[in-house]
């Protein structure tokens, strides 16, 4: 008779709490529309897992499919490697090829995710988790979730809810620390933008020769670089339209899709409900500010060396974090906020894909360095 | 650099974490930076 109201007597309050933080995030997907393609499937996916017996993940001697879906999608790293396949052919380097020097603000933005190593390990993280939870600051889903797995697999959870839901909110984190940093006068710069042809040859010898300096500087980085390299050079090769075209929708959404409701699935009470995860969330949150100052800061001091008439208007470093189009939108959103008519998108754009390059560059360090470090 | 590197992990998670910090930055800049030349003198050649 047990067995019949097995479902009622096998759940506790904190799978109840598991329900709610489940139903927030679908909620925030619904009705705010933050992240819905991540957040509704890793909400419906943390509600899955944690139903009494929880036949969606099984065991290891008969798994659901949820568990089969994180062993062969996530403890592989197949999951992160496909969606930048798919991420590589929707990125278009022109504006950054425009104006290259926008590239360091793709390194400057990278702050965050260093500062917030040093944070989580002040705060009693050891080296390889506290990577892991710095890795927040690459605002860079796939990049999270590849570093996590590799350094803290305990916590992939709470890191990649972290990471997908602040990268929905930049609007909310960026504009006040930009304000904080800048002067009206800072705000209101303007600058120019010429726009000109981007040689065909440039945007395929590019993606082929990034890969290589990579492959040479951080041999571990390789298959972010290279995957996210490989579906730029589909886009741009001009030949694969219709695979580029299946890279930018049929295999995003599916990845995506599978990843989101994976990545919920690691989302167990037990898993989730501790400390030590409102810590990653606080210092997620962290990392994006760290993230953006690292980026205004940097433009202002990079404008002290300019010439008057190249000068950077400083809210453009704030994109050098990943969160692509997103950072470059709210930046254009403040620039004519603060002065009508006031256009600089394709610069922050520049930065915003710069950014993406950044993001993956500070992942491949961080994997290449902490090994050697820590043993 | 062995020696270097020794030195680091003989200084305690913090002082490993700031080392981390300096050589990563640094590597992100450097990498950029090797971008940066690329796109320079890739752009050149194609305008020849």
């Amino acid at each position: 008779m047990d067995e019949v109201f097995a479902g009622f007597t096998a759940v506790g309050y904190r799978q109840f709490i598991m329900y709610a933080i489940g139903g927030v995030l679908i909620w925030l997907a619904v009705k705010k529309e933050y992240e819905p393609m991540l957040l509704l499937p890793i909400g419906f996916g943390a509600i899955l897992t944690n139903l009494p017996l929880s036949f969606a993940v099984g065991t290891v001697e008969e798994p659901g499919f949820l568990r089969i879906l994180l062993d062969a999608g996530i403890m592989t790293e197949l999951f992160p490697i496909l969606i930048f396949i798919a991420v590589g052919a929707m990125i278009d380097f022109g504006p950054l090829f425009k104006n290259p020097l926008m590239i360091f603000f793709g390194a400057a933005a990278q702050l965050g995710i260093f500062a917030t190593i040093l944070l989580a390990v002040a705060l009693g993280f050891d080296l390889k988790v506290a990577s892991a939870i710095g890795i927040i600051g690459a605002a860079d889903g796939p990049t999270s979730i590849y570093v996590a797995k590799r350094f803290a697999v305990q916590y992939l959870g709470p890191i990649s809810v972290a990471a997908y839901s602040y990268m929905s909110l930049v609007p909310i984190i960026q504009p006040p620390v930009i304000r904080l940093l800048t002067t009206k006068k800072e705000r209101t710069m303007r600058m120019e933008y010429r726009e000109e042809p981007v040689p065909r040859l440039l945007k395929i010898l590019f993606p082929i020769l990034v890969t290589m300096i990579s492959g040479f500087v951080a041999p571990i980085s390789v298959p972010l670089v290279g995957s996210l390299m490989f579906g730029n050079l589909i886009r741009e090769s001009g030949v694969l339209e219709r695979l580029s075209q299946t890279a930018q929708n049929e295999l995003a959404y599916l990845v995506t899709l599978l990843l989101g409701i994976t990545i919920g699935s690691t989302m167990s009470a037990e898993a989730f409900l501790r400390r030590e995860t409102l810590l990653i969330l606080g210092m997620g949150l962290a990392a994006f500010v760290f993230d953006t100052a690292g980026g205004v800061l940097f433009a202002k001091l990079l404008n002290l060396f300019l010439p008057r008439d190249r000068k950077v208007n400083p809210m453009i470093g704030a994109c050098g974090i990943s969160a692509f189009p997103m950072s470059a939108r709210v930046i254009q959103k403040m620039a004519q906020e603060e002065e009508r008519g006031n256009i600089i998108l394709m610069q922050a754009v520049g930065a915003n894909v710069a950014g993406q390059l950044g993001s993956i560059v500070a992942g491949g360090m961080v994997l290449a360095l902490v090994p050697l470090l820590a043993g | 650099m062995d020696a270097f590197l020794d030195s680091l992990r003989a200084a305690g998670t913090l002082g490993q974490a700031a080392g981390l910090a300096a050589f990563g930055m640094g590597g992100v800049f450097v990498t950029l930076f090797l971008f940066f030349l690329l796109i320079v003198v890739l752009e050149r050649l194609s305008k020849k």
